[in-house]
């Protein structure tokens, strides 16, 4: 008979080591980084270029825009027929902004590889910033702008970054400001484009049915005409931390929920403690198990989903728990949040509560690495922000090294109980009696304007 | 594409069971489908096949609440679940050493779910949180829920799974009891194993696991006979939005006609990509819409055509609509041209290898087509299917679809 009362007792686990990678350098000093993975006949190049919104200086949204303009034209080809060309072949020509860094990506299917690779090429050698294609997408991002300010989450995350990095490029709100988008200039995206992209502050990664050699040849054949530039380094200052806690309402019309933003800044992503952090953190809030979606999902029944993160950037991080919760509760909500925190800077972790985590963390990173262009990403993670090349090798070992006084130590040095920030976009006027007990409070509308009420 | 190659079997209680071997990476996919899903919902009771999805990780004889999700993930593995209107999923994937503990788990809420009054209430709050979430503080949030309220006229497809918050308030646990036993026996069932294993000791597993659970008394199933949508209905919303939009919906087949292969190719001729033709035209070109989005989603029984269009600012809505309404006319009398037919193929051929590209993703599409084709082996005629469609099949398949009634909703600004 069956015994039923326990769990089954696993197999031996097998165990897989973080995948071998190709690099190569072109003639001009482009780096290539290829990941053969042949189970599906596909590939997946992408260029990372390492300059975002961050490098933008006085010309806001330059980098969205100078991205967003690449597969809008080139010196041979209109936008129309970039677009015909590529999805006759069923591929995906792609190219986005970050803050950190700026991507332009291809997803093709590898029999129609060569045809791919010349527009890839095309767009990123050639762009030529046609004006029609400017205001095309001007207008569609004023547009996108105004239609996020229907969003309490949108609204939330904008105030929040905004609060915590105030002066700092990160504080930049995602979609830009209406000045921002109507102002900037065909001068200032082509400068921004053609003084950050260059082989010498880029990279290539490629990923699926590919051979080395091969597609190294291909690219060095369409790229080695690329020149390379002088680049310009510009150093910020980090903002101050709050001395007392902040409370930030933001007025949302018609709201049922209250969008919670809380936390203050955080960590880069090259820390030398980030991986306490991420463990820390994952006891907290990082996961269905965490301490704060046991208690305010499964105990309380104040919200469909509680996560907290350190998000970590390039120069600087930040700390978020952010969650959704209806109206009347958000007081009650934020108590307990406050309440977990605190009970996790002062008191015991249990040893299995965090070989749960360890163990949960290592055997998704597994998981994760079925997919080709994870085991890119993680790659290019390590080449952007400056991370040994053994990173991922002894991920699993760095996770498993972690002990319960590193946990409790991660807490207090980088979890500050005094000057958290609380933001709470929704329904302001009838909440903002029961959040005042949580630090000085000011009352913005959807544009981030103080409301006097 | 390569084949995708499995075993199947029954267990003695009805339990479909299918196995793939996939040994790239030393991880298991499980996949089990229950074959109810809000279609099979009491109309006073809209939103329960979702809830009772919730109540399944509330506890089972001898697992407690919330220790589905922690022996899953203290072993490395992640889960979830998913309801539609047909079906409702339950899915983890876990190292491959972990096979059993999946199957433990599943097989302990299948035979003997727990759930207390003080659980049931806590997930009835979690519900109802997801509904202001993703419904009722979202913009937009309503407009499938008004859009299947019209599109249909007594098939339960009228509603959608999410449910009426008033129904929500009103159920009870007889209700679980009810619905447990009736809908989670192992003969409306089928379990999918994909990943590192050895489809014998997979098979012994399962056996072990889930043949005791006894078989379940037949039920009666709704029925595809819904009357036809012929009018245009027309409705007019204001929200909390910034910018305008036109949503429409098309009464279609179901996910075994051939015209759904059809109408697939059709949804991406229309808005997939840059160079489709509503992005071409409404967005690009004449700037009437922010954004578009139109997809085809055939279900087990009559499924819909959505379209999307967000409007640009200062346009207005019976402009767009207009725009819209003459590119489809065009499509109707005049098809598509061989050269763009050979596009939107590409184009779903990418997207069948990107479907196919994890061992869950899978596990998931075998058991689609063997809970709604009866055949696991149509996951490998996906491709072949549109190959086969016709310029002529196009033009055939929009005359027939849209040119008898849909819905049309008009959402304002307050």
């Amino acid at each position: 008979m069956l015994d039923r009362s326990k769990p089954p007792i696993p197999d031996a686990a097998a165990t897989l080591p973080f995948p071998t990678w190709q690099t190569a350098m072109l003639s001009n000093g482009l780096k290539i980084i290829v990941y053969e993975h042949h189970q599906t006949p596909m590939a997946t190049l992408r260029l990372y270029v390492k300059a975002g919104s961050a490098n933008e200086g006085a010309a806001q949204k330059a980098a969205s825009f100078a991205f967003a303009l690449l597969t809008q034209g080139t010196a041979s080809r209109t936008a129309d027929q970039i677009a015909d060309e590529t999805e006759f072949l069923g591929a995906d020509l792609s190219a986005g902004a970050g803050i950190d860094h700026s991507t332009v990506s291809l997803s093709i299917m590898t029999k129609f590889l060569d045809k791919g690779l010349d527009l890839f090429a095309d767009v990123i050698l050639q762009p030529s910033f046609p004006d029609k294609e400017i205001e095309f997408v001007r207008r569609q991002s004023l547009n996108r702008l105004k239609f996020s300010k229907a969003d309490a989450v949108r609204l939330g995350t904008d105030a929040f970054l905004k609060a915590v990095y105030q002066s700092h490029p990160y504080a930049q709100p995602p979609l830009g400001t209406e000045p921002s988008l109507k102002n900037l200039t065909r001068l200032q995206l082509e400068t921004f484009y053609f003084s950050n992209a260059a082989p010498n502050n880029a990279f290539i990664t490629v990923a699926g049915d590919v051979d080395t050699a091969d597609i190294v040849k291909k690219l060095e054949q369409r790229f080695s005409t690329w020149p390379p530039k002088p680049l310009e380094t510009t150093h910020f200052e980090p903002p101050l931390p709050y001395e007392e806690p902040q409370v930030i309402l933001i007025q949302k019309d018609g709201a049922v929920q209250s969008s919670l933003h809380i936390g203050h800044l955080g960590v880069p992503r090259a820390h030398p403690d980030y991986i306490k952090i991420y463990v820390m953190n994952m006891i907290l809030g990082g996961y269905f198990g965490s301490r704060l979606n046991l208690n305010l999902r499964e105990k309380q029944g104040f919200t469909y989903s509680i996560r907290s993160a350190f998000e970590a950037k390039k120069l600087l991080g930040d700390f978020s728990i952010s969650a959704q919760v209806r109206t009347d509760v958000t007081a009650d909500a934020v108590k307990e949040i406050v309440r977990e925190v605190r009970r996790l800077i002062q008191d015991d972790i249990m040893p299995d509560e965090l070989q749960a985590v360890k163990n949960y963390i290592s055997g998704n990173f597994v998981i994760q690495n079925e997919q080709p262009d994870a085991i890119a990403g993680r790659i290019a993670t390590m080449e952007l922000y400056g991370l040994p090349p053994s990173y991922f090798d002894s991920y699993r070992d760095a996770i498993n090294a972690v002990s319960l006084a590193d946990v409790r130590d991660a807490a207090n040095a980088y979890i500050h109980l005094g000057n958290l920030l609380f933001v709470a976009s929704g329904n302001a006027l009838s909440i903002r009696k029961s959040m005042a007990e949580f630090g000085e409070t000011s009352i913005l509308d959807a544009d981030g304007n103080e409301l006097t009420i | 594409m390569k084949p995708i190659e499995f075993v199947e079997f029954d267990l003695s209680n009805g339990l479909h069971c299918i196995v793939h071997e996939n040994h790239d990476t030393p991880i298991v996919a499980l996949n089990l489908w229950y074959h109810v899903g809000s279609k099979n919902e009491h109309p006073e009771r809209t939103g329960f096949a979702h809830l009772f999805e919730h109540l399944m990780f509330q506890g089972s004889r001898h697992v407690g609440k919330t220790e589905h999700f922690s022996y899953i993930q203290k072993a490395g593995g992640n889960l979830n679940g998913t309801t539609n209107e047909d079906r409702t999923n339950y899915f983890e994937t876990l190292p491959a050493s972990e096979l059993k503990l999946g199957l433990w788990l599943e097989s302990d809420r299948m035979m003997s779910l727990d759930v207390s009054a003080e659980n049931f209430e806590n997930q009835r709050q979690v519900v109802k949180e997801e509904r202001r979430l993703r419904y009722d503080n979202a913009p937009y949030g309503t407009v499938y829920e008004h859009l299947h309220k019209h599109a249909y006229i007594k098939h339960p497809y009228r509603w959608t799974t999410i449910g009426s918050m008033e129904h929500l308030d009103n159920a009870t646990l007889d209700d679980v009891q009810n619905f447990y036993k009736t809908f989670y026996a192992p003969n409306n069932a089928t379990l999918v194993i994909a990943g590192d294993v050895n489809p014998d000791k997979a098979r012994e597993a399962v056996e072990k696991y889930f043949g005791e659970i006894p078989r379940g008394a037949s039920f009666e199933r709704p029925i595809d006979d819904d009357l036809p949508l012929v009018d245009e209905i027309r409705q007019t919303i204001y929200d909390n939005v910034q910018l305008g939009g036109v949503f429409m919906a098309y009464r279609i087949c179901n996910v075994k006609s051939p015209d759904a292969d059809t109408l697939g190719l059709i949804s991406r001729v229309l808005s997939d990509g840059r160079s489709s033709r509503i992005y071409k035209t409404l967005v690009h070109e004449k700037r009437l819409a922010q954004s578009v989005n139109i997809f085809s989603a055939p279900a087990e029984h009559q499924g819909l055509f959505f379209v999307n269009l967000i409007a640009a600012q200062g346009v207005s809505l019976d402009t767009l609509e207009k725009a819209f309404d003459e590119e489809l006319h065009q499509l109707i009398t005049s098809g598509v041209s061989e050269e763009e037919l050979q596009k939107v193929k590409n184009a779903n051929e990418v997207a069948l290898l990107r479907g196919f590209s994890t061992v869950m993703s899978v596990a998931d599409n075998l058991a689609y087509f063997h809970t709604f084709f009866g055949n696991a082996g149509e996951i490998n005629q996906e491709l072949q299917k549109a190959e086969r469609v016709t310029t002529d099949e196009i033009r055939r398949v929009a005359e027939r679809y849209f040119t008898s009634g849909r819905v049309v909703l008009h959402w304002l600004p307050k």
